[in-house]
């Protein structure tokens, strides 16, 4: 605790980064204990993903034999599948953030956080990675008990394992970004749920939660690679299936970059929101 | 030393205008019209280490407006603030270190989690050092009498040790100003009593300076040396809570439920408000009849189920003291 009235810029560049080191795990750890509260809900909830992988995998298999294909676009039909849960594993994960940001925004609780030492971008995203984090793993455990009872074979690169688990805490990343600054946009809108609808609709298509990126025609994978969608979802899942270290370095490098813009964006909305909150009050 | 300064602080919304109707809703999109609506208007008190001031007045007065300037949330429009030394809005982050707060109807404490929890993550976020958290939090826990409720999670605690648990948290990184928003709303007449026995008690030993806001009189009454009433965003008085109580809450309310259907009531020195047919309200003017006569004439003419004595509203309190500023 500081017991001294001085400014932290009297403090050397450790002395400042250090709280950082502490202050911020301790969130996410408390956050993490918060959601084992939760863990039959997670459980429970998973019910839907093994629904949905049921359904996938019907429509899938009736596809392939009524096309006679082995393939499509590269991906074996076990592949198509594992692809499919592991992209629904990670869409699953997130939490709505950007209802929760809405809500303390048009509560004016946001004001609240700003009577405690912490950024409150940061502190979101540790309570935002780490309840994605729990639920992730708990969809995962489940969908792959789920794929593999269905299709009998695993068709994925453990050898990538490692590095597909950075690829995936770098899409949580990113979806923080793209969650927090639709929530943020709730200091001018006057609801931010058409938002969210739309995007979450086009991270189901061109985010590549349906259906892997090829698949579509060229003028819609075209399309998708302007956006950071795909490396929320599509990135890790094609890994996941198909891992190989060139295409997982392309993919971290877009991932860090995109995350790079839109984490500024987030901080300048998070800027332009606090100064409108000052002129428009809480 | 003073611990809040505040020298002619004004500060002024921009809302927006919508004219009614469709035609309105268009308006408003096409060419919004902003209203300027001050909010706080040339306020100018200042506070002394360990004091306990009460800031009070009724909702829309400036209240929320001038704690959040003071906490450095807003910016204000004119004047200047220090508190503890420093300019809020501009030293907001380094300010929070020595700030408490604890907001009535806003929990800081994690609902799920036991409150013990929420205190080593808040131990954390004040950058407390382990051996000092330790030692605070059990001198805490001891004073604030929390030892069975640690390791209960929130969500099952009764509002009153919730409150204990929030002012407690507030207090565990020392902080040199406590500011308190409704701490005792909703609870019972015991929790309430707790909860400013405590509050005094922290202030005596810790020397921590007090800023309350409060619409229950009794809280004013029972914490505050001090208080500052403003309304309308203007300071309409600033004079020691003894002259307050003597000069503008010179009334009580007497609420009595009786064991038998009532026919004819009627008591010397006691107004009726309200009466049904096993109540009523009364009101006593304490400047010329005292409550303990009213009551002794109630026990022994009445059969008397129960007895509640409480101040005026405080919004009744502010009006009085209009009526006599007006005078």
């Amino acid at each position: 605790m500081r017991t001294d009235l001085t400014s932290v810029a009297g403090r050397s560049a450790i002395g400042r980064l250090w709280p950082w080191v502490v202050k911020y795990p301790e969130v996410a750890r408390t956050n993490l204990q918060n959601q084992l509260v939760y863990v039959f809900d997670f459980v429970w909830r998973s019910i839907f993903l093994l629904i949905i992988v049921y359904i996938f995998t019907q429509l899938w298999r009736t596809t392939f034999s009524s096309m006679g294909m082995t393939s499509l676009n590269g991906y074996t039909l076990s592949q198509i599948l594992w692809y499919f849960m592991f992209a629904e594993t990670i869409v699953l994960s997130h939490p709505a953030l950007s209802d929760t940001i809405d809500a303390e925004v048009k509560q004016g609780s946001v004001a609240y956080a700003l009577t405690k030492p912490y950024n409150y971008v940061v502190y979101n995203y540790c309570v935002f990675t780490s309840e994605a984090a729990i639920r992730w793993c708990v969809n995962l455990l489940i969908g792959c008990g789920i794929v593999y009872a269905v299709t009998g074979e695993v068709a994925c690169s453990p050898q990538g394992l490692p590095l597909i688990l950075i690829s995936v805490l770098l899409s949580m990343s990113l979806q923080f970004c793209l969650l927090m600054a639709i929530g943020l946009t709730a200091f001018w809108l006057e609801d931010t749920k058409a938002v969210f609808f739309i995007y979450q609709k086009l991270l189901f298509i061109l985010g590549g939660m349906l259906l892997p990126l090829e698949v579509y025609p060229p003028a819609f994978q075209r399309l998708a690679s302007f956006l950071p969608l795909r490396f929320v979802v599509y990135g890790p899942a094609r890994l996941f299936v198909g891992f190989d270290y060139h295409t997982w370095l392309a993919f971290t490098a877009a991932q860090l970059g995109w995350i790079f813009v839109l984490g500024g964006l987030v901080a300048l909305l998070y800027r332009l929101g606090v100064k409108k909150l000052n002129v428009n009050g809480g | 030393m003073r611990v809040i300064q505040v020298e002619n602080l004004a500060k002024v919304f921009r809302t927006k205008q919508k004219p009614e109707g469709l035609k309105g809703s268009w308006q408003a999109v096409i060419r919004p019209k902003y209203k300027e609506v001050a909010a706080v208007s040339d306020l100018s008190f200042s506070v002394e280490t360990g004091e306990m001031l009460a800031f009070i007045g009724p909702n829309g007065a400036g209240k929320s407006t001038t704690i959040k300037m003071l906490t450095g949330i807003l910016h204000p429009s004119a004047g200047s603030a220090t508190v503890l030394g420093m300019v809020p809005w501009r030293q907001r982050y380094q300010l929070a270190f020595h700030i408490g707060s604890v907001f009535g109807q806003k929990s800081q404490l994690w609902y799920h989690l036991p409150p013990s929890d929420t205190i080593n993550l808040l131990g954390r976020i004040y950058e407390m050092d382990p051996t000092e958290l330790r030692n605070r939090r059990a001198m805490l826990v001891e004073v604030f009498e929390l030892q069975e409720l640690m390791e209960t999670p929130v969500r099952k605690l009764s509002l009153g040790q919730r409150m204990r648990c929030e002012i407690a948290a507030s207090l565990l990184h020392k902080p040199s100003l406590l500011l308190l928003d409704e701490p005792t709303i909703g609870l019972d007449v015991v929790a309430r009593q707790k909860i400013r026995d405590l509050i005094r008690w922290m202030n005596r030993e810790e020397k921590i300076t007090v800023f309350l806001t409060s619409h229950d009189t009794g809280d004013i009454e029972s914490i505050c040396k001090r208080a500052v009433v403003i309304n309308h965003g203007n300071i309409i008085l600033d004079d020691s809570v003894s002259t307050l109580r003597r000069d503008y809450i010179k009334q009580k309310i007497v609420d009595l439920k009786l064991a038998n259907r009532l026919e004819h009531f009627a008591c010397p020195g006691a107004q009726i408000l309200k009466q049904g047919d096993y109540g009523v309200k009364l009101l006593v003017n304490t400047e010329s009849d005292s409550i303990g006569a009213v009551l002794e004439y109630l026990v022994g003419h009445y059969p008397v189920l129960d007895v509640t004595i409480s101040n005026p509203p405080l919004d009744q309190v502010i009006a009085q003291i209009y009526t006599a500023k007006s005078a």
